[in-house]
């Protein structure tokens, strides 16, 4: 019963000229952002192998020094580029795209797309996820505003429902129904996306993808459920075909434009976090840290620990171990500002997101920034391993300096070292996180998303039971 | 006698506090047409919609070849066919189309052949089968409902003002193609306030005037009853107290 009723509303939309100008362009919209994002994406990914080979060839090819002026000297770790972005650039504009790492301070990313974006690009870009979140719930709301409110006043409801159809049956019939043509629409974009990425991804990116490509489509496929049931429920109660229309153009407009903006704001109000102004005064503290005392302390401890008197008496190089500890100190210091920083972005996303018990796109948007590696988490996580990288290295290059540097109280000008050692610190190599670390962080979202669709599981068959069967 | 397939016993429908329909008793029975003839208001649309379950009632029971409407309510339709005034289909499909679908809906698969054979019988021409229900007339809906009660094979017609708004030849030709369904077995039961095609077709009459059935005619009486006078009588009878 409840394919008969599919087959019949997908053989009438299909027949609908409107519907297959609409389609046709939402089909080619999504193929345009899904084929300029790959070429995107694969320039971007080109560019970064690029670079990461030049900054290397100029980390290892660097003149003798100091260990501790090679620290100064510093290099770049670049966010991989994954196959991803081409559905979803998520923060990634805003989020700078290289880290320079060097002793003694840990740097916000460099680079920043954002900048160099000409106007119309800062206006939005047609990114496949902006054609899934506000155009497809568009053709949705289309498809199904008629759905029973147009039942209802062509008059085909009581003859419908008078040849023993359930009720039940019918609401699924006509879910089924929209699923049918949008399927038309999404399976081709879907099998294009699935080609371009097996022909042309590295191997390692495209297993990394194949898992969070399958939780991407299950998030916009409860998505779409989502706006399928919102419009069943409204045509079911509406007064009429235009008034459904009406209801869920609303429904669309505040769930795509106001309900971001709305939900920034008041994320920002509850939780401010940390401003540019604080974060830059956070900054100058740091360096304001006394490298006197800490002269004290490590002059003090070396004395103490060799029970000699005088630094010129102890095995260890001063300067030396007071470049080790003060690295230690000032990481310390730059790791708690960072923190504040990044706890205040992910705060204002999770009071974001509790605005999806209202707004779905809520819900969705972080999902899908989640699962294509373009939200700020992924920043974080790259961030946090690129500075894991940079303590490592600045720290290797500074116990070096301790272990060969003359003995005393003086800064050693003499001992240099050169290729080998820069030979010997490893290239930094980020592993990006798996598909379940990155659904990990958005609890909140696939809960509201989950309550809607179970909420709407209950509500459509309810009001589908209930609906008058005249015009009123 | 065979059992009634349309059966009312006590059936009793209130609207915030109006008795729409008042403790009606009614039996019709395999090859009858049984007209209810009523003014505007009489509970006849009410009657029909409690026979096909879209109104619970608040006293009494409708019974379908048997069967409650209300405890089998899908089963009960399934045995019914239902014309309302205004026959709607879905104008972008096909006569046929809309045919096969409602018949799948009532658990009937029906092939090319079956399609064509039964709108035939109902009368519809046959460059009309392939062409949009859009184009369609009033008669030539009724006639794609008709068929889909021939394909139903349903035991009993429900029709809700069938003749209303059809110009005489289609009228007449309506009245043909009900009497053909009662013949080979339908019980119907047609709600009406058009007493010309009443005397061409029912085989009994009931009146029901403000709820209430006041009187039937039996099919024997039927030929020497003036039926204008019996109706008119009644409806000035319910409305004297609001006269005067």
């Amino acid at each position: 019963m409840t394919g008969t009723i599919a087959r019949k509303e997908a053989a009438e939309t299909l027949r609908d000229g409107r519907f297959r100008w609409a389609a046709a362009a939402v089909l080619v919209l999504l193929t345009g952002a899904l084929i300029s994002g790959w070429i995107h994406t694969d320039r971007l990914a080109d560019q970064h192998a690029e670079a990461a080979r030049a900054d290397r060839d100029v980390w290892t090819g660097q003149e003798e020094k100091n260990p501790h002026s090679a620290a100064h000297f510093g290099n770049y770790a670049f966010k991989p580029v994954t196959p991803l972005l081409a559905v979803d650039r998520g923060v990634t504009a805003y989020t700078g795209v290289a880290l320079f790492m060097e002793g003694h301070a840990i740097q916000d990313a460099r680079y920043r797309p954002a900048e160099d974006a000409s106007a119309s690009a800062r206006l939005g870009e047609l990114t496949a996820a902006a054609v899934l979140q506000w155009l497809v719930p568009l053709l949705v709301v289309l498809l199904t505003f008629g759905a029973f409110a147009g039942e209802r006043e062509r008059g085909t409801l009581r003859p419908l429902l008078s040849q023993g159809v359930s009720r039940r049956a019918l609401a699924g019939g006509k879910a089924l129904g929209a699923a049918a043509p949008l399927a038309l629409i999404l399976i081709p974009a879907a099998i294009l996306g699935a080609v371009a990425m097996a022909l042309f991804a590295p191997p390692e990116a495209a297993a990394w993808s194949a898992p969070r490509v399958g939780l991407l489509a299950l998030v916009y496929l409860a998505y779409f459920a989502v706006f399928v049931g919102v419009s069943l429920l409204v045509s079911a109660l509406a007064r009429s075909p235009r008034s459904a229309l009406l209801i869920l153009l609303g429904f669309w407009f505040a769930n795509g434009f106001i309900a971001p903006r709305l939900a920034a704001d008041v994320a920002e109000r509850v939780h401010p976090g940390l401003t540019a102004e604080a974060f830059a005064e956070g900054e100058a503290a740091v360096g304001d840290l006394s490298w006197d005392d800490l002269t004290v302390r490590v002059t003090e401890q070396i004395l103490t620990e060799e029970g000699v008197s005088t630094l010129d008496s102890a095995s260890v190089n001063m300067p030396a171990v007071r470049l080790y500890e003060g690295e230690k100190m000032e990481t310390e210091a730059y790791r708690a500002l960072f923190e504040q920083l990044a706890d205040g972005f992910e705060g204002q996303g999770r009071v974001a997101q509790a605005g999806a018990i209202v707004a779905p796109l809520l819900a969705v948007a972080p999902l899908s920034t989640a699962l294509t590696g373009t939200d700020y988490r992924h920043h974080r996580h790259f961030a946090d391993a690129a500075e894991a990288y940079r303590y490592g290295y600045v720290q290797a290059l500074n116990q070096n300096l301790i272990d060969n540097a003359a003995p005393g109280a003086t800064w050693d000008r003499e001992y240099v070292v050169g290729e080998e050692v820069w030979a010997g610190i490893p290239a930094f190599d980020y592993e990006a996180p798996s598909a379940g670390w990155a659904l990990g962080g958005h609890g909140l979202a696939l809960g509201f998303l989950g309550l809607w669709l179970v909420g709407l599981a209950f509500a459509v068959p309810a009001a589908v039971a209930r609906m008058p069967l005249d015009p009123r | 006698m065979s059992d009634p397939i349309l059966h009312a016993r006590g059936l009793t429908k209130r609207f915030s506090g109006t008795t729409a329909v008042d403790a009606l008793d009614l039996a019709i029975h395999p090859g009858e047409v049984y007209a209810l003839l009523g003014p505007n208001g009489a509970g006849k649309t009410t009657t029909i919609n409690l026979f096909l379950g879209f109104l619970a009632p608040d006293g009494g029971e409708a019974l379908v070849d048997g069967l409650d409407v209300q405890a089998e309510p899908l089963e009960t339709k399934r045995r019914l066919a239902y014309l309302p005034e205004q026959v709607a289909l879905y104008p972008s499909l096909s006569g046929a189309e809309n045919l096969k679908y409602f018949a799948a809906l009532a658990g009937h698969d029906l092939t090319e052949a079956d399609l064509a054979g039964f709108l035939d019988r109902a009368g519809l021409q046959r460059e009309a089968h392939a062409r949009h229900a859009g184009t369609y007339s009033k008669g030539m809906r009724q006639k794609v409902g008709i068929a889909l009660a021939l394909a139903k094979g349903a035991k009993a017609l429900l029709l809700d003002e069938p003749t209303s708004g059809l110009d005489p030849s289609a009228s007449v030709e309506f009245s043909g193609l009900v009497r053909r369904l009662a013949e080979a077995g339908a019980a119907v039961l047609m709600a009406t306030h058009d007493l010309f095609r009443v005397k061409d077709t029912a085989s009994r009459v009931g009146v029901l005037v403000g709820g209430r059935l006041r009187e039937e005619v039996s099919h024997d009486a039927l030929p020497t009853t003036d039926l204008e006078a019996l109706y008119l009588g009644h409806v000035r009878e319910a409305e004297a107290p609001v006269l005067s």
